[in-house]
């Protein structure tokens, strides 16, 4: 996946949004779930600041958007193509539907200001 | 990703009060890496990650702090032994990063997607589309949240 970018932008963000960022010292236990998902979102409100600040000539969430919807149709074309050496294999067919379906689904999704390259 | 770390070790330092030395460990760690890759040496290059992700972290360092950047070394590990056709190893690789917890995140959809990749090279086509598919429903989830906060601009 061409996630490497996303990854690191998030990996930047994460690391400064952090409830406590990197502190050394005790701090309470917390759930982990509850603490990822407050991490998480905080990554993506920092990620698209980020972004922002860097911004060049295309709007900054279609770029996000794109990746994005990038990598659902490749991952539906490569389930597919397990699929297709499997003909016989209901599971894989299933996966492959499911998968054709997300891609379609993203695609319906992009907003009519962003131009993303056809998957 | 190449500069990821670097980039990670510029962001935590701007943040202040950053547990020096484990990401001056990621970031020497990568760096070297990245020099064995252009030498020619991306066997030694993975001993030098697979050394990183041994360490003990440091105390202190918030969970999803740890686990991202554990994460992101073994997903280079996975990428490392794929491109180098060990893709056993990869498996490992990945399903060690995962190992450290899943999220609806892109570490975790990179990790599911190399599985993928390793699986599929193994001859397990259904474990690999397994893996594609969870990659792609974190992906689909990512993508809702971008279009939530704010879509086009």
């Amino acid at each position: 996946m061409r996630a490497r970018f996303l990854a690191t932008g998030l990996l930047t963000a994460a690391a400064c949004a952090s409830t406590h960022p990197l502190m050394v010292g005790s701090w309470p236990v917390e759930d982990d779930r509850v603490a990822a998902r407050g991490a998480e979102q905080r990554a993506r409100q920092l990620e698209q600041s980020l972004s922002e600040a860097s911004a060049g000539t295309a709007p900054p969430a279609c770029s996000r958007v794109c990746e994005l919807v990038g990598q659902i149709c490749e991952l539906s074309h490569d389930i597919c193509a397990l699929s297709g050496r499997h003909p016989g294999d209901p599971e894989l067919a299933d996966r492959c539907a499911s998968g054709e379906q997300r891609c379609r689904r993203s695609l319906d999704r992009v907003p009519p200001g962003c131009s993303c390259p056809p998957p | 990703m190449r500069g990821s770390m670097l980039l990670v070790a510029v962001a935590l330092a701007a943040c202040g009060d950053a547990p020096a030395r484990f990401i001056d460990a990621a970031r020497d760690a990568h760096a070297q890496a990245d020099a064995l890759v252009r030498a020619g040496d991306p066997a030694r290059a993975a001993r030098v990650l697979e050394g990183f992700t041994a360490r003990a972290v440091p105390a202190g360092i918030a969970a999803q702090d740890r686990r991202v950047v554990l994460q992101d070394t073994h997903a280079r590990l996975a990428e490392l032994a794929l491109k180098t056709g060990n893709p056993g190893r990869a498996r490992d690789a990945a399903t060690a990063g995962l190992a450290l917890g899943e999220g609806r995140d892109a570490f975790t959809a990179s990790l599911l997607t190399l599985r993928g990749h390793a699986e599929e090279a193994l001859g397990r086509d259904v474990e690999a589309a397994r893996d594609y598919e969870a990659a792609q429903k974190i992906a689909e989830a990512l993508l809702e949240q971008a279009l939530a906060d704010g879509g086009a601009r």
